[in-house]
C-alpha cells in the first residue's frame, strides 16, 4: 500500500466527515499505509481539547471527549512513528520551513524519509496552505511524494466507490462545516478582544473580509501589547483560512465543480 | 447618559428604538420592494421564498424585526384592505442542539405559546363548523394524514385545560410515556416530517378561505434570519433543514411566504447558498432582495429620518437644522467619509459623536472640525 502522512487538524476532521458509510479515516487507513509523526498525535490532543466544545455545540459530533480520545488512541496507536526524524530534518534543508509549525515540519520529514527507505511515493495530506506548498517544494525536488487536501480525499473516494452525488456533497458539506466553525470561533474571540465588541469600527472590516484595514485600523487602537499581537493573529488566522487559496475555497470550489459534473 | 443639551431625548443611532416600535428611516426603495413582497404575497396565493442578502450590518435583521411587528402588520392588513394582519414570525438560525429542524418548529410554536395556538386553532373551528359541520376535521385529515399526528389537533381544539401542559411537552419534544398514555397519543412527533407536517397543517387551517369563510390570517410571513449559519450544521444536519423547507413549502403550497436573510461572507457567496439548499428548494426562490450599500443622498436621509424620528427630540428641530445637532458640513463629511457605508457602521460613527458631544462640556454642536478632531477614534479615515 502506498504510503500516507497526515496533518494533525486535516486527521482530527477526518474521524468525523462520513463518505458514504464509512469515516474519512477509516477509509484512509484501509486504502492506505498511514504514518504519523509523534508530534502529529501530540498536537491533534491540543487541538480537540480546544475545538470539542464548539464541534459539539453546533451538532458537528455527538461523542463525549474521552471516547474521541479512545477512539484516536485506538487508530493511531500502531501508526505512530517514534523513531528519530533528525537525519530527515537536515535532508530537507534549503527550503524555508520557518514558518509551519512543529507537526507539518515532521510530517514532510518523515515522507522525504520515508520515500528514500522504502523507494515509494507518499501521498501527504495537508490542508495548510503554506504547509501544503513547502512540502509540494520538496517534493517535486526530490520526487518523494505528493500533497492532496481532504476535500480531493473525499472526492477521490467518492468516485473510487461510485458513491451518489449527494453522499460526495453531504461529506464535502461537513468537512467545510468543520472549517466554518473555526473561522466563527475566530471571529467571536476577535469580537470580544476588541473594545466596544461588535459595536467596534474594526469588526465590519473583519466581517467583510477587509484584513488588511482591520489590521492597520488595529495598529491604531489603544490596547495593551499582548492584546494587540492576539488581535493581529486572529486577524492572520482569518485570512489564511478565507483567502483564495484556503481549505475552504479549495473545499467549495471541489463542491462547485462537484454540482457541474455528471458522475 | 444625557443628552437634553443636544435637544435630544436619547441617543437614537442605538440598537432599540426609543418609542419602542420599529421605525424606518431613508432608504425607501429598498423599503418599497420589501412592502411590495409583503403586498404580493397578501394577494396571490402561492407560497414562495424571497431571499434577502447584503453585507454585515446592511439592515436585514432590522427589516426582519420591522415587518413582523405588529403595527406593521395593521399597516399591510390596511394597505390590502383585509379584515385581518398576516401572521409573521421573526425567527434567528435554528441552533442544533436537538436538530435544526426541530429547532425551527419549536421557534414557529414558542411564537405562538401553546395557549395561543390552540386558541387559534379553536376559532378556527368555530368559524369552519359554523359553516358546515365536520368540516374542521375533513381539512385537519387533508392537511395531514397521520392519525397520532390529527389526534395532537383535535386535542388541542377541545382545550381541556388539563391537557394543554402534556400537550405542550408532545409539540416541544419532551414528552413522556406517560404524558402520550394520558393523552392517548400513541407516538411522538419526531420526524421531520412529523415536525413539518404539523406546521404546515396550523398554517394551511388558519389561511383557510373559501366563499363563505374568511381566514384567520390571509397570509404566513416566516422570516428566517442568520441563514447563512447552515454552514456551521454538518453536511446531515443541512440536508435535513433543505428538506424541512422544501416540505414546509409543498405541505403549505399557498399563502405562505418565507424571507431568508442571507449574509455575505468572505467564504460564502449568494451562489453557495443554492450549494446547501439544493434545487428543490433553490427553484421556488422567486425574488432576491439586496440590501445594499446606500448612496450619499440616501445616507443623508436616513441620518435626517433617525434624528427626527418620533420622540427623538425634546423639541422640534429649527427650520433648516434637521441635521442639529451636526452641523450640515459635519454630516457631509462623516457620509462621504464612513465605511463601510452600512446602516450599522453609520450608527456606530453617528452615536459615538453624539456620545462624545453629551460628555463634553460646552458642546452643543457637532461642527465639522470636532468631526476632524475625533475621527481616529472612531475610525474614519477623512
Amino acid at each position: 500500500m502506498q504510503p500516507c502522512i497526515i496533518d494533525s487538524c486535516s486527521l482530527l476532521h477526518a474521524f468525523h466527515v462520513q463518505v458514504g458509510v464509512a469515516s474519512l479515516s477509516d477509509l484512509v487507513a484501509k486504502h492506505f499505509d498511514v504514518v504519523l509523526p509523534r508530534t502529529i498525535l501530540q498536537e491533534m490532543q491540543t487541538v480537540l481539547g480546544r475545538a470539542h466544545r464548539h464541534w459539539k455545540e453546533r451538532g458537528l459530533v455527538v461523542e463525549e471527549f474521552s471516547e474521541i480520545r479512545r477512539i484516536h488512541a485506538a487508530w493511531t496507536a500502531p501508526k505512530c512513528f517514534d523513531g528519530d526524524l533528525e537525519l530527515e530534518m537536515r535532508s530537507v534543508g534549503g527550503v524555508d520551513l520557518e514558518h509551519l509549525g512543529a507537526g507539518e515540519v515532521a510530517c514532510i520529514a518523515l515522507a522525504r524519509g520515508i520515500s528514500d527507505r522504502e523507494v515509494s511515493y507518499v501521498v501527504f495530506v495537508t490542508d495548510d496552505y503554506d504547509a501544503g506548498e513547502c512540502a509540494k517544494t520538496i517534493f517535486d525536488k526530490y520526487q518523494c511524494g505528493m500533497v492532496i487536501r481532504s476535500a480531493d480525499l473525499i472526492t477521490f473516494f467518492g468516485i473510487r466507490f461510485k458513491l451518489a452525488k449527494a453522499e460526495v456533497h453531504q461529506s464535502l458539506r461537513t468537512l467545510i462545516s468543520f472549517y466554518t466553525g473555526v473561522y466563527e470561533s475566530l471571529l467571536q474571540e476577535a469580537k470580544s478582544l476588541l473594545p466596544g465588541s461588535e459595536a467596534s469600527y474594526i469588526y465590519p472590516f473583519i466581517q467583510a473580509g477587509d484584513l488588511d484595514r482591520a489590521k492597520q485600523a488595529i495598529v491604531r487602537l489603544p490596547l495593551n501589547a499582548a492584546t494587540r499581537t492576539r488581535l493581529t493573529t486572529l486577524v492572520e488566522d482569518v485570512s489564511a483560512l478565507t483567502g483564495d487559496k484556503s481549505i475552504l475555497s479549495h473545499s467549495f470550489s471541489r463542491l462547485r465543480e462537484l454540482e457541474r459534473l455528471q458522475l | 447618559m444625557d443628552y437634553s443639551k443636544l435637544n435630544l431625548a436619547d441617543n437614537p443611532f442605538t440598537a432599540t428604538p426609543i418609542s419602542g416600535r420599529p421605525v424606518w428611516c431613508g432608504m425607501q426603495k429598498l423599503k418599497a420592494d420589501l412592502e411590495r413582497r409583503l403586498q404580493i404575497s397578501l394577494r396571490t396565493s402561492p407560497s414562495s421564498i424571497i431571499l434577502n442578502w447584503g453585507n454585515y450590518g446592511s439592515g436585514k435583521t432590522h427589516a426582519a424585526k420591522f415587518f413582523t411587528s405588529d403595527l406593521t402588520l395593521q399597516d399591510a392588513m390596511a394597505a390590502a384592505g383585509l379584515p385581518a394582519p398576516p401572521l409573521a414570525f421573526y425567527i434567528g438560525f435554528p441552533r442544533v442542539d436537538r436538530g435544526a429542524a426541530f429547532n425551527l418548529t419549536s421557534s414557529i410554536i414558542g411564537k405562538f405559546g401553546v395557549a395561543d395556538f390552540a386558541s387559534k386553532l379553536q376559532q378556527t373551528k368555530t368559524t369552519l363548523d359554523a359553516v358546515s359541520v365536520g368540516l374542521f376535521a375533513n381539512l385537519l385529515q387533508e392537511y395531514c394524514d397521520d392519525s397520532e399526528l390529527q389526534k395532537i389537533f383535535h386535542k388541542l381544539v377541545q382545550g381541556d385545560p388539563n391537557d394543554q401542559d402534556k400537550i405542550g411537552r408532545v409539540l416541544f419534544g419532551n414528552s413522556s410515556s406517560a404524558d402520550l398514555r394520558e393523552l392517548q397519543i400513541s407516538r411522538k412527533p419526531d420526524s421531520v416530517a412529523d415536525l413539518c407536517r404539523l406546521v404546515t397543517t396550523a398554517f394551511n387551517l388558519f389561511t383557510y378561505r373559501s366563499a363563505q369563510i374568511l381566514p384567520l390570517h390571509p397570509a404566513i410571513h416566516l422570516w428566517i434570519d442568520e441563514f447563512e449559519d447552515i454552514a456551521s450544521l454538518s453536511g446531515k444536519e443541512q440536508d435535513a433543514l433543505a428538506a424541512y423547507l422544501r416540505n414546509l413549502i409543498d405541505w403549505c403550497p399557498r399563502y405562505m411566504t418565507m424571507f431568508l436573510n442571507f449574509t455575505l461572507t468572505p467564504v460564502q457567496s449568494l451562489q453557495d447558498l443554492g450549494l446547501y439548499l439544493g434545487d428543490a428548494v433553490t427553484s421556488r426562490i422567486r425574488h432576491r432582495i439586496e440590501f445594499a450599500e446606500p448612496d450619499k443622498p440616501e445616507l443623508k436621509a436616513y441620518v435626517r429620518e433617525m434624528l427626527n424620528a418620533p420622540g427623538v427630540r425634546q423639541q422640534p428641530a429649527a427650520e433648516g437644522d434637521a441635521f442639529a445637532p451636526f452641523d450640515a458640513t459635519a454630516v457631509d463629511l462623516i457620509v462621504d467619509s464612513v465605511s463601510p457605508r452600512t446602516p450599522r457602521r453609520v450608527n456606530d460613527v453617528f452615536s459615538s459623536y453624539l456620545d462624545i458631544a453629551a460628555e463634553t462640556d460646552g458642546m452643543v454642536r457637532i461642527t465639522e472640525s470636532i468631526v476632524r478632531q475625533f475621527a481616529a477614534d472612531i475610525g474614519l479615515t477623512l
